[in-house]
C-alpha cells in the first residue's frame, strides 16, 4: 500500500509500533558479517528451532530478529535481549538450548557467555553497562543492531523517515540552511563542509543533478560504511531522499564496492521496498519530488573510492581520477552537477533535519559537529566500531572504550584514518580527535579507522603495509603516484631487507615530499602521510634498521631471529601453533627452536603464556658508515 | 576578461582558458608530455606542474597542472620557480627509471639535470610513459576506441581489448604517430600495413600502384565525409598528373587563327 | 590580397621554384620537400608547376578529423596546425589535385604549400616570370570557372 502522504506515514508508524509493543519481549540476533562470519547465522536459526521444541510462541511471546552490525565484532557472535538489556557474546549454536532454559524462561544469567572486563574482571550483563558501549553516543549507528535492516516496519518504529516528512514539509533552502546550521562535514575523510557543497551543487547551472552515495570505503579495516549499508539501509536512503528534496535532483546513485554482497542485498531490498510504498518514484508523499537510486557496484579498486573515480566507474569508464580544479558538484557524473557524499554522512541527515541542526551542533568541538565512527581495531582489547562525539581524546577511545592493550602491553603508536594517514605516538595520546587537529600533527581522520600499534609493531614496516597498498591500489594515471609510490616501496624494501643506507632514507624523504604535491588525487597525495609520520616519530627505529640492522619489534624477518629463553614452561602451546614445525620439546623441558626452519612469522611469540620467546637482532650489530 | 601574472608578466585571458593555452598563446614554454591540442586535457604527466599563489589569499600557495588549471583573475603563476624544477625533476627521474632506454626522456631529463636516474631502473620494460595519449587520440579524434588501458597501478599498460588484435581500429596509426616515445610498432610494406597485430590491406593507387592509407580507414572516410567510393582510388602524385594534364590541355590551346597560346592563368 | 598566379606556357622545368620551396622549409635542396610540384609533358614540351590550390571549401580541411587544418583569412591560405595534427593522412587523399604532401622520412607528418607566410620563394625566384604573387582583382574568378569547367577525371 501506497504512503501517499505524510498522514499515511503516520499512520503505518503508529501501527508499527504497536505491533512491536504488542509482542514483548525480542532477540536481536548480531547478523552483521561479522559475526556471520562467526557463525551467528547458525545462531539465530537454533534460536527459531529451541524456541519452538520449548513451546514457545515467537509471533506472540518472543521474536527472534536478525540485526545489522553492532559493533563489537571481536565478541561475535553477540545477542541481545530486549527489554532487559542483556548482552551475551561469543555465542555459539551449542549455547542456545541453556539460553532459552535459563535466560528466556527463567530469567537467569549464562554467565559464561556474559561480558567480562579484561582489567577489572568483572562481568557486566547490561549492555549499556558494558565499557565499550557505555561511553558511545550512537546517532550514526542508532538504528545498526537494534533492527532487522530490512524491515521498514522495525525503522518506522524506531522513528525513521521523521526527517524526511519533516523536510519534505520544508522549502528546500530551509533544509539546507539546518545542514548549515549543523557544522555537518563529510565523513568519508575529505571534511569538506557538506552545505556547502550541497549549496555549490544547487547554484550550478542546469536541470539535471545527480545525488550520489559514497559505499566503497576501502581502507583497510574501516568497517564503518559496511556496517551502516547492511544494519540500517533506509537510513542511507532516507538521507539521500533529503538531500534530493534540497538539491533539486531526480536521480540517485549508492555505489557500493564489490566486496559487500551483504549490503547490496539489504540495499536492494529496501529501495524496493520504498518503491513499493511510494517513498521512491514520483511524487513522493505529495511534495512532488521525483526521485529514484540505482545501486552501482565497483569492481574491485580501492581507487574507486575517490569521489571523481568513482563517477567514472558509474559511468562504466575505467574508474581513474580527475584533477579537481573543476568540481564535481559543477561537472561530476556525465559531466552534470554531483553531490557524491558518503554513508556516515547521509544517515546524519534525517537525524539534523529532524531535531534540527542547532541541536546536532551542540555535540563535538568548535570546528568539527557532531559524533565520528571509528573502527578501532589491533592491539586493542575492544575492537568494534564506536561511535563518539568529535573531541573524545585519543586516550579516552583507546583506553577507555578499547580497554586498552591486548595483553597488557605498552602502547606503542595509533594509525589513524586509514592508508591515507600518518601514526600518531604516545605523546600525542591527548589529541582531541577531530577534523584538524589530527592533520595539524601530519595524520587524518579519514573515514575513522584506528589501528592501534603496540611494542611488537614496527613502525618501518606499517609504513611499508601502507606503501604497498596503496602501490597496488594505485590507478596509474599519474607519474609520481605510479612510479614514486613503486619507488618508495623498493626503497623500504632495502631498509626492511638489511640494505639501506641513510642515503635511502634521505631518497625517501625527498620523493615523499614529491610525491604528496604532485600526485593527481588524494591517493597519491596522502600515500606519504604513514612514511613521514613515521619517520618523523620514529626515527630512531629507521635509524636503528640502518645502522644497526636491527627491528627492534622482531617483525622484518631479515633481521629478527626468534629465541625461546629460559622460562618456557614447556606447555607444547608453541610447537601446536608453529606452520614449519621448527620447535621441538618434550614435557618440563625448555623448548628447542630451530633457527633453520624458523620463518620469522611470530606465532608462537604471540601465543605464548609467559612471553618467553623472545626477538633478538638476526645477526650481531655492525656500524655501517652512513 | 580575466588577466593572470606569469612569471612577472600580465596577461589577457578569455574565460575558460587553461594557464597552459594562455602561456601557448604568449610563447611562454611550458614543457609537456601528456598534452596535445587535439583532445582533452589529462594531467598525467604530471611534467606541466607550475606554481600558484593569489594576492586574495596571501600565504596560500598551490603546485598545479597547466593543462587543466582555469584561469581565474589576478592568479600568480610561476612556470620556473625553484619549486617548480624540483618537482619537474623528480617526474623526468621516476620516468627515466621506468624507461631508462628511452632517448627522448633521457635529453628531457638532462634538461632538468638528471643524467642517470636516482631511483631504481625498470628492467625489461619498453618505453612507453604511459601518457595515455594513443588511447585518447584513438578515442577523441578517430572515434574508434580501438585500444585502451589494461591492468593497474605499475600494471597498467596499453593494451587491445582482451589483448586481441583490435576489431575497431583502422590502421590509420595516429596512435603511433602522436606516440611521444615511439613505441607503438608499424610495420609497412606497399600492399600491408601491421599494427597492433592486426594485419591491414593497404589502398593501391590504381595507376602506379603506390600506397597511403589502409582500405578500412578510406572505408572510415567515405562513410564519415560521404564521398563516393572512387575517392581514393589515385594517389597524389597521379592526381597531380591528372590535374598537369587537364592544365597543360588548357595551356596548349590556341585561339582559332592565333600562333600564340592563350594567356591563360592558373591562380 | 595577393595571390600565386601560375603561368604554365612561361615555365621552362628549371626546377628553381622547388629547390627554393624545399630550402625555405627544410633548409635541404631536395624536390621531395618542395611544396610546389613541376610535370614535364614531354609529348607538348610543356611543363606545369603544381601548387596548392588555397581551396576556398578546401577538401583537406574537411576530412580532417582532429580539425588541425584551418584558413588564415588574412593571407587567403589554408595551413596545417601541426600541435593538432595526429598524422593520419586523411588530409592527403582527400585533396583532388594531389596538393597535400606527404614527408617520406617521418611517417605521418604531411606538409603543404604554405604561402611562406606571404612572400613565397618560389614566386620570388622564378626567372621566367611562370610563378608570380600579385594583387588579383578582377582575375579572382576565372580560377574557380576554369576549374568548375574541367573535372578530375579518375583513370
Amino acid at each position: 500500500m501506497r504512503l501517499e502522504t505524510v498522514k499515511d506515514l503516520e499512520k503505518r508508524r503508529k501501527q508499527a509500533i504497536k505491533n512491536k509493543e504488542s509482542v514483548p519481549n525480542t532477540i536481536l540476533v548480531c547478523g552483521g558479517t561479522g559475526c556471520l562470519a562467526s557463525g551467528s547465522a547458525a545462531v539465530a536459526d537454533e534460536f527459531s528451532k529451541q524456541l519452538k521444541k520449548h513451546g514457545i510462541d515467537t509471533k506472540v511471546q518472543l521474536q527472534v530478529k536478525r540485526t545489522g552490525c553492532h559493533g563489537f565484532c571481536e565478541r561475535g557472535p553477540i545477542v541481545t535481549f530486549v527489554p532487559s538489556g542483556i548482552l551475551y557474546q561469543k555465542v555459539k549454536p551449542a549455547h542456545v538450548e541453556e539460553i532459552v532454559e535459563k535466560t528466556v524462561k527463567n530469567g537467569e544469567i549464562v554467565k559464561k557467555l556474559v561480558y567480562r572486563d579484561p582489567s577489572t574482571k568483572q562481568y557486566v550483563e547490561q549492555y549499556s553497562e558494558i565499557p565499550f558501549y557505555k561511553h558511545q553516543t550512537r546517532i550514526a549507528l542508532r538504528n545498526t543492531g537494534q533492527m532487522d535492516p530490512t524491515s521498514i516496519d522495525d525503522y518506522l518504529a524506531r522513528g525513521g523517515f521523521k526527517g524526511l516528512a519533516k523536510a519534505l514539509d520544508m522549502k528546500p533552502e530551509a533544509v539546507l540552511d539546518e545542514i548549515e546550521k549543523s557544522g555537518l562535514r563529510g565523513r568519508g575523510g575529505g571534511g569538506f563542509p557538506t552545505a556547502r557543497k550541497w549549496r555549490s551543487a544547487i547554484n550550478a547551472p542546469g536541470e539535471k543533478k545527480y545525488v550520489i552515495c559514497n559505499g566503497d570505503g576501502g581502507a583497510p579495516g574501516a568497517l564503518m560504511d559496511r556496517s551502516i549499508m547492511e544494519g540500517d539501509p533506509f537510513d542511507v536512503l532516507e538521507g539521500m531522499i533529503i538531500g534530493a528534496w534540497a538539491i533539486g535532483s531526480d536521480e540517485g546513485y549508492i555505489y557500493v564496492r564489490q566486496e559487500y554482497p551483504l549490503a547490496v542485498v539489504h540495499l536492494r531490498k529496501a529501495i524496493e521496498t520504498l518503491r513499493e510504498v511510494g517513498l521512491l518514484g514520483r511524487n513522493i508523499l505529495g511534495s512532488g519530488l521525483n526521485f529514484d537510486i540505482t545501486i552501482a557496484r565497483g569492481g574491485g579498486a580501492f581507487v574507486c573510492g575517490e569521489s571523481s573515480a568513482l563517477m567514472m566507474s558509474v559511468a562504466g569508464k575505467v574508474g581513474e581520477p580527475r584533477a579537481k580544479y573543476i568540481h564535481s558538484t559543477e561537472r561530476g557524473l556525465y559531466d552534470l552537477p554531483t553531490v557524491l557524499n558518503n554513508v556516515e554522512t547521509w544517515v546524519n541527515v534525517p537525524v539534523i533535519i529532524e531535531n534540527g541542526g542547532e541541536r546536532f551542533a551542540q555535540c563535538g568541538t568548535e570546528k568539527s559537529k557532531g559524533t565520528k565512527v571509528f573502527a578501532l581495531i589491533g592491539r586493542v582489547n575492544n575492537t568494534g566500531l564506536v561511535e563518539v562525539p568529535m573531541g573524545v581524546t585519543l586516550r579516552d577511545l583507546i583506553f577507555n572504550i578499547g580497554g586498552g592493550i591486548q595483553r597488557n602491553r605498552e602502547f606503542k603508536a595509533v594509525q589513524t584514518g586509514g592508508p591515507s594517514g600518518g601514526c600518531i605516538p604516545k605523546e600525542l595520546l591527548d589529541l582531541p580527535v577531530d577534523f584538524d587537529r589530527l592533520t595539524e600533527q601530519g595524520s587524518m581522520m579519514g573515514s575513522g579507522g584506528m589501528i592501534v600499534m603496540d611494542e611488537r609493531t614496527c613502525m618501518v614496516d606499517v609504513a611499508r603495509y601502507f606503501l604497498n597498498f596503496l602501490m597496488e591500489e594505485s590507478c596509474g594515471k599519474c607519474v609520481p603516484c605510479r612510479e614514486g609510490l613503486r619507488q618508495l616501496k623498493g626503497l623500504y624494501d632495502r631498509i626492511v631487507e638489511g640494505y639501506g643506507t641513510m642515503e635511502d632514507l634521505k631518497k625517501i624523504e625527498w620523493l615523499a615530499e614529491d610525491v604528496r604535491i604532485a600526485s593527481l588525487c588524494a591517493l597519491g597525495k596522502s600515500a606519504p602521510n604513514p612514511v613521514l609520520s613515521t619517520i618523523r616519530f620514529f626515527r630512531d627505529e629507521y635509524e636503528e634498521h640502518i645502522n644497526l640492522k636491527r627491528c627492534r619489534a622482531g617483525v622484518c624477518k631479515a633481521l629478527t631471529k626468534l629465541v625461546i629463553k629460559d622460562n618456557c614452561i614447556a606447555c607444547g602451546k608453541c610447537i601446536k601453533v608453529c606452520a614449519t614445525d621448527a620447535i621441538t620439546g618434550e614435557k618440563k623441558k625448555v623448548h628447542v627452536l630451530d633457527q633453520g626452519k624458523c620463518i620469522v612469522c611470530g606465532s608462537c611469540v604471540e601465543i605464548c603464556p609467559v612471553d618467553a620467546v623472545q626477538v633478538e637482532p638476526a645477526s650481531k650489530a655492525v656500524e655501517v658508515p652512513s | 576578461m580575466p588577466e593572470i601574472i606569469v612569471d612577472g608578466r600580465r596577461l589577457r585571458c578569455d574565460e575558460g582558458e587553461t594557464i597552459l593555452d594562455v602561456c601557448g598563446r604568449n610563447k611562454i614554454k611550458v614543457p609537456t608530455l601528456c598534452y596535445h591540442e587535439a583532445v582533452e586535457s589529462w594531467g598525467g604527466c604530471r611534467l606541466c606542474m607550475v606554481e600558484i599563489s593569489h594576492p586574495k589569499w596571501p600565504g596560500w600557495k598551490d603546485w598545479v597542472t597547466a593543462c587543466l588549471y582555469p584561469v581565474r583573475d589576478g592568479l600568480v603563476v610561476g612556470t620556473g620557480t625553484p619549486r617548480v624544477r624540483r618537482l619537474r625533476a623528480t617526474v623526468l627521474d621516476l620516468l627515466l627509471a621506468r624507461c631508462p632506454n628511452s632517448d627522448v626522456i633521457r635529453s628531457l631529463a638532462a634538461e632538468y639535470g638528471i643524467e642517470e636516474t636516482s631511483y631504481q631502473p625498470r628492467e625489461d620494460g619498453d618505453n612507453c610513459i604511459l601518457c595515455g595519449l594513443c588511447v585518447r587520440v584513438c578515442a577523441e579524434v578517430i572515434g574508434a576506441n580501438a585500444i585502451g588501458t589494461a591492468g593497474r597501478g605499475t600494471s597498467k599498460e596499453i593494451s587491445e581489448p582482451l589483448k586481441e588484435p583490435p576489431a575497431d581500429c583502422i590502421g590509420c596509426a595516429a596512435c603511433a604517430y602522436v606516440c611521444p616515445t615511439n613505441v607503438i610498432m608499424v610495420l609497412q610494406s606497399r600492399t600491408q600495413r601491421i599494427i597492433w597485430d592486426r594485419s591491414f590491406d593497404m589502398v593501391v593507387c590504381k595507376q602506379c600502384g603506390k600506397s597511403h592509407i589502409t582500405v578500412a580507414q578510406r572505408d572510415w572516410l567515405v562513410k564519415r565525409n560521404d564521398l563516393p567510393a572512387d575517392y581514393y582510388d589515385l594517389c597524389d602524385e597521379c592526381k597531380r598528373k591528372v590535374v598537369a594534364n587537364t592544365q597543360k590541355n588548357l595551356a596548349s590551346m590556341k585561339y582559332p587563327g592565333e600562333d600564340d597560346l592563350f594567356d591563360i592563368d592558373y591562380i | 590580397m595577393k595571390q600565386l598566379v601560375i603561368k604554365p606556357q612561361l615555365c621552362t622545368n628549371c626546377h628553381i621554384c622547388e629547390l627554393a620551396c624545399s630550402f625555405k622549409h627544410s633548409s635541404e635542396f631536395s624536390l621531395a620537400h618542395s611544396r610546389v610540384r613541376t610535370i614535364y609533358h614531354p609529348e607538348d614540351d610543356l611543363t606545369v608547376p603544381e601548387i596548392c590550390l588555397q581551396c576556398v571549401d578546401a577538401a583537406c580541411m574537411k576530412s580532417c578529423p582532429s580539425k588541425a587544418i584551418y584558413v588564415d583569412d588574412d593571407l587567403g591560405c589554408v595551413l596545417v596546425n601541426y600541435s593538432r595534427c595526429v598524422g593520419c593522412l586523411s588530409c592527403v587523399g582527400a585533396c583532388p589535385f594531389g596538393n597535400m604532401l606527404q614527408d617520406a622520412g617521418k611517417v605521418g607528418h604531411v606538409f603543404k604549400c604554405d604561402l611562406c607566410g606571404g612572400d613565397p620563394v618560389c614566386a620570388r625566384f622564378c626567372p621566367t616570370g611562370a610563378l608570380t604573387y600579385v594583387e588579383i582583382g578582377p582575375l579572382a574568378g576565372r580560377q574557380q570557372i576554369v576549374l568548375e569547367e574541367e573535372e578530375v577525371k579518375v583513370g
